[in-house]
């Protein structure tokens, strides 16, 4: 493929070239004959860009920012192109190499369901890996440079250990496919330390690329910083709302001084990282910062949508007033933990994305807005009832969002189809179980057994039938009884059975 | 846990042309020549011939703890990959495609208790595939419910009204401990929900046996039925001559794999009714519930005719459909 720049203001040839690597980075090398306009108007007061290609036609005018310095290489031009592709951008797949505990792992994130909206969910036990994938997606779609703002520490911790000191270069692969035609990002990451690494491609390419589709690698070298050539694909990518919470994402009052000198998009993502970290926008909930008109109603039509009717936005008074059942008058920090920790997200979402879509977010249509989101344990601290229900309701609320998900509740698990979750298992080769039925129709019983690999009866009585059986517990009737007892059956009714069939079994034994 | 007993019905995925049985003499074959053992085994095991066969054999009850859950893995009774503990033991991967080596078990069993170990008596020697040949003399902990009179080794403690499982007192000594650590092994005593589920099907079994509900009682001993031991245990006891025979339970696990398969046909029906094509999963236990009827057929001239009277009284929509379904088999 070839593109062609033109342009009446732009002299520097470094520029175009910069302008050509955009196209290309976000087209996915589509192949075809490509045409970039840029001018500048006679008064310079606006500049005025339009692409031409296959399929694809798009022009744009933006005003023209004087005090952008142009050796940056006119970094508005360049983003001001990446904006004009779709934000329909989602992950397609994931590839591991040597990255936290996995030698090798390949998720897919694209397989066909049977519900609406973009959903996976990874379910797994404790160690299986779960928040290490959200984490390899975070970095891979931070890329470079801004993977590097986490600091050599956090990055050094991505590589396996081979044994108690030393540890293997990792791998990232993450492949991101947009809407329009032949959109094929594929953005690769190494992490390593003062070695240069070999030149030939750390994947195979998988078969389904066509051949035309180049490979973009880049090292990051935690130990010298090594400098790579300008990666466009990433430009592609900034544009797009990506966030991720981690399991500990927090709302307090104490400052996070930590995160502050951080890229925007590193922010948004640092929860995954690190435990003790804020959620960035998680300030306008805590009145420290205003609130914008657009964010105001976005986020009051998200929650209703989400977590109403029981919790409910009573007006902003430095900071958000919330209502819980139509009751209490209580601030975000004083929120019940539940709704705390999903209000923060929500809120955070909502933010970044009137940060990043101005346009598109004056609407104030939680249907308009177009995110991939990361969430370690989406169930976290919800009760029972709300965490059945909170993805379907995300699914209608928020349907053009690309959802990452892990969870431990089989009552969040049951709203998946058997396609859109990912079980992991160590003991599996490869690390993924298929799944070959759906569990829409499982109780939770079943989820806990079938999927999970445990009974949903407690340890004690387990403890009790040991002690009873070795003779130095309760004696059997006291277990049985405990056995018998349900919500149904109570003690008294439970006690008397046991001792009728004590009785029977004497009278048996005549 | 209850004795089985595999029926002799051919297997075609396993057979030596089968897909199965290729993928076993071409790793025999790459074993003898390069000494590596495979690593990957693609799940044959799930085609619904071998899951019809040991449908067939156990219902729809766990090898082991005798529960019958939702869902049921088929289980290697030797793990084909590795032996757990750390041994240097590639696994049995020669029986990765073997009937014999195959159980339904829960996935509590199967994953969680026995995941990949398969322990030995202290001292014994295990297994290669350069002495698979003496494979039934291996001194295993774990007893198999296809090899081992499991009925008369283990049994339901009288007076227990936890219905405790224990070794059975006509041992002797060393098989008594052998036995209890295969109890303790697949926690068939201490996990609670298997526990409770016994003793309330055992308490239930003692007060038919008073109440002289014979039928009731037979039931519930047949070895496709959860927790049989504990019928069986009773009726043992008390009317032996009672005990339901092979045919009986040929009979009634036919009538309800019949059941299940008419509810599968007649959802077909009405799908196709409207236009749909059934769904891929449907398909594949449509298969499976076939096979099974077809081996517990093959194995009792009362069951055959048995099932071609339930034929005959299915409404005549549901019967050409069965029908078709059979010869599309066969």
């Amino acid at each position: 493929m070839a593109v062609q720049v033109t342009s009446n203001n732009l002299p520097d040839p470094a520029v175009r070239a910069a302008v050509q690597e955009v196209v290309l980075g976000a087209m996915g090398s589509p192949g075809g004959d490509w045409i970039v306009e840029i001018h500048e108007s006679k008064d310079s007061s606006a500049w005025h860009i339009a692409i031409l290609g296959p399929h694809f036609q798009r022009t744009q005018e933006f005003s023209g920012t004087e005090e952008q310095n142009p050796l940056d290489g006119y970094a508005f031009i360049r983003q001001a192109i990446s904006n004009m592709f779709s934000r329909d951008v989602y992950v397609e797949s994931l590839r591991l190499k040597d990255f936290r505990c996995f030698k090798k792992l390949e998720l897919h994130f694209d397989r066909q369901s049977s519900l609406k909206g973009r959903w996976t969910c990874i379910a797994g036990i404790n160690g299986a890996g779960k928040s290490s994938v959200l984490q390899a997606l975070g970095l891979g779609l931070l890329g470079y440079p801004l993977a590097l703002e986490l600091g050599g520490g956090r990055l050094q911790r991505m590589r396996r250990l081979v044994d108690l000191v030393n540890r293997e270069r990792a791998e990232v692969e993450v492949v991101l496919r947009a809407s329009e035609p032949y959109r094929l990002i594929r953005l690769q990451l190494e992490i390593d330390e003062g070695r240069i690494v070999a030149p030939e491609p750390p994947f195979p390419s998988p078969p389904s690329l066509p051949s035309w589709d180049k490979v973009r690698r880049l090292k990051v070298d935690t130990a010298r910083d090594f400098p790579p050539s300008h990666p466009p694909s990433w430009d592609r990518v900034r544009q797009l709302v990506i966030a991720g919470y981690g399991a500990t994402r927090n709302l307090s009052s104490r400052i996070d001084s930590g995160s502050e000198n951080l890229s925007p998009d590193a922010r948004h993502l640092i929860t995954l990282f690190d435990p003790l970290s804020q959620l960035p926008d998680a300030e306008v909930l805590l009145g420290r910062q205003s609130a914008s008109r657009p964010f105001a109603e976005l986020f009051q039509n998200v929650v209703r949508q989400v977590l109403g009717p029981e919790l409910r936005i009573a007006g902003y008074v430095a900071g958000i007033r919330f209502s819980v059942a139509d009751r209490d008058l209580v601030e975000a920090i004083d929120l019940p933990d539940g709704f705390r920790s999903a209000a923060a997200w929500i809120a955070d979402l909502c933010a970044f994305w009137c940060e990043k879509a101005p346009d598109l977010a004056k609407s104030a249509n939680p249907a308009d807005i177009h995110a991939i989101v990361l969430i370690d344990e989406i169930d976290l601290h919800l009760h029972p009832s709300l965490q059945r229900e909170l993805v379907p309701r995300l699914r209608k609320a928020l349907p053009k969002v690309q959802f990452i998900v892990t969870t431990h509740s089989p009552l969040v698990l049951a709203n998946f189809d058997a396609n859109e979750i990912i079980a992991l298992d160590r003991d599996v080769d490869g690390s993924v179980r298929e799944l070959d039925r759906q569990i829409l129709g499982f109780t939770s019983d079943e989820i806990y057994e079938w999927l999970m690999g445990t009974r949903p009866m407690g340890a004690a009585i387990e403890e009790e039938l040991r002690k009873s059986d070795n003779g130095s517990g309760k004696n059997a009737a006291d277990v049985a009884r405990l056995m018998r007892i349900s919500p149904d059956t109570n003690e008294e009714a439970a006690g008397k059975q046991v001792a009728e069939f004590k009785e029977i079994l004497k009278t048996l034994k005549r | 846990m209850r004795r089985l007993r595999r029926p002799q019905y051919p297997v075609p995925t396993l057979a030596n042309n089968g897909i199965a049985g290729q993928r076993r003499i071409n790793d025999c074959h790459e074993y003898e020549r390069t000494a590596t053992a495979p690593t990957s085994f693609p799940p044959y095991w799930t085609r619904p011939d071998v899951k019809g066969l040991l449908h067939a054999m156990q219902g729809r009850v766990c090898a082991y703890c005798g529960v019958a859950p939702r869902g049921l893995e088929v289980d290697h009774f030797r793990p084909k990959g590795a032996v757990g503990n750390g041994e240097a033991h590639g696994g049995y991967w020669w029986l990765a495609y073997a009937f014999s080596n195959y159980f339904l078990g829960c996935s509590i069993c199967n994953g969680t208790r026995k995941g990949n170990t398969f322990p030995l008596v202290a001292g014994a020697t295990r297994c290669t595939y350069q002495t698979r040949g003496t494979l039934a003399l291996e001194k295993r902990v774990l007893l198999d419910p296809a090899e081992d009179p499991v009925e008369e080794w283990l049994t339901i403690d009288w007076d227990s009204v936890t219905a405790k499982l224990v070794p059975s007192p006509a041992l002797g000594e060393a098989e008594r401990s052998r036995v209890q650590d295969a109890i303790d092994l697949l926690h068939l005593n201490v996990g609670p929900e298997v526990r409770t589920q016994r003793s309330k099907a055992y308490e239930e079994a003692a007060r038919a046996a008073v109440d002289r509900r014979w039928d009731d009682l037979r039931r519930g001993a047949m070895r496709h039925r959860p927790h049989s031991l504990a019928a069986r245990t009773v009726l043992q006891r008390i009317a032996p001559e009672r005990l339901p025979s092979a045919e009986d339970e040929a009979g009634d696990l036919a009538d309800l794999i019949w059941g299940e398969l008419r509810m599968l046909v007649s959802g077909i029906v009405d799908l196709r009714a409207r236009g749909k094509p059934p769904r891929p999963f449907d398909e594949r236990q449509l298969k499976a519930l076939c096979w099974a009827l077809f081996v517990l057929q093959s194995e009792a001239v009362s069951t055959n005719e048995h099932l071609a009277a339930l034929l005959e009284r299915e409404p005549a929509e549901i019967r050409t459909e069965m029908v078709a379904l059979f010869r599309a088999l066969r």
